[in-house]
């Protein structure tokens, strides 16, 4: 006697309807920019605050953004790169980083100044280069 | 009469095919509707569509992102590029444009806040943000406060408007200031490889 043949066929439609459901959930809930932040923490200066006295041995170490050129300074020594066709010189910057990570290796603390009339853009980018060189307690003074 | 028998069974013989089109795919009709061969010309081929649905499920699984789905950008306001930016966090956020700034809180005391503030002494954003740390002080008081805020600006805005925002949060007591930026995937993953 002849064994009967059987086709099992898999049965697609739930599949179908699960792919389909899961698709319309993930395209509406999908985050297509990737927002991230910087972030900066500035001293309360409210008038009941009593601010600290500054230490004398303290070197300030400051970098500031102008329209030409970007200044790296500890207290009155400053080196100048100039922003040549809008490109910030941030590879100059970075070997700056580099030397004062040398000479101050426990600091994390850098003042990051800016011109007025820059774009935020090169504000934001002097930022990154700082965090991400290990400078990562920025402040932004907003003189 | 053998005559009327006739026509009367032409009468109720069963229809047969009569739509006659100029072009009649015969062949193609024959194998949909019959004969010894019946073709499987009319299923749909579904296991190219399933390999599809899997690819595009596993390309959104992989961009699933559960934070940064809080802020409204609008559509000309490009943000900054940053590659070692962190995952941003829910707190007031506040839109810079030359001509306004905007302050857009939710759930403070279980309402949102919305204003434009379009005077240069920023008052109006002076008065909200003090409204909104006094709602949250009020509401964690056995906690101190942070002061998180959230700011936005086009790449291109000048300095000036966001040290002027920044003057009054701080002035305010905000003093946990974050910029929002876009990540720049591509220089953070050369950062990454150059680490390696």
């Amino acid at each position: 006697m002849a064994r009967r043949q059987m086709h099992a066929d898999l049965n697609l439609v739930p599949f179908i309807d699960l792919f389909s459901t899961l698709i319309c959930f993930l395209l509406m809930t999908a985050v297509w920019n990737q927002i991230e932040a910087l972030s900066t923490n500035v001293e309360s200066v409210t008038s009941s605050d009593s601010p600290a006295p500054p230490d004398p041995n303290k070197v300030n170490l400051t970098v500031t953004i102008m329209r030409d050129r970007i200044e790296m300074a500890e207290n009155e020594t400053a080196y100048k790169f100039a922003i040549i066709n809008d490109k910030l010189p941030l590879d100059k910057v970075i070997r700056g980083l580099e030397v004062w990570r040398e000479k101050y290796p426990a600091r994390k603390d850098v003042i990051l100044n800016t011109e007025n009339e820059i774009p935020y853009k090169y504000m934001i980018a002097t930022f990154d280069t700082l965090v991400g060189n290990g400078w990562s307690d920025v402040g932004v003074n907003t003189q | 009469m053998s005559g009327f028998k006739t026509s009367i069974r032409r009468i109720v013989a069963a229809p047969g095919y009569h739509i006659h089109p100029k072009h009649d795919l015969k062949a193609l009709r024959k194998r949909l509707h019959g004969g010894k061969h019946k073709g499987h010309l009319g299923d749909l081929p579904l296991t190219s569509m399933i390999d599809m649905f899997s690819m595009l499920c596993i390309f959104l699984l992989m961009n699933f992102a559960s934070t940064g789905e809080v802020f409204f950008i609008s559509k000309n306001l490009k943000l900054p590029e940053a590659s070692h930016s962190r995952p941003i966090e829910s707190n007031p956020l506040i839109t810079i444009t030359p001509t306004t700034v905007t302050l857009d809180a939710q759930n403070v005391g279980n309402r949102n806040i919305s204003m434009e503030e379009r005077s240069g002494d920023m008052e109006q954003l002076r008065r909200a943000l003090a409204r909104i740390k006094a709602q949250q002080e009020q509401e964690r008081p056995d906690k101190p406060f942070k002061g998180n805020v959230n700011i936005q600006a086009d790449e291109n805005t000048p300095i000036l408007h966001i040290k002027r925002v920044m003057n009054s949060l701080i002035s305010e007591g905000w003093t946990g200031i974050n910029f929002a930026v876009r990540l720049d995937e591509k220089a953070q993953q050369a950062t990454e490889r150059i680490e390696e």
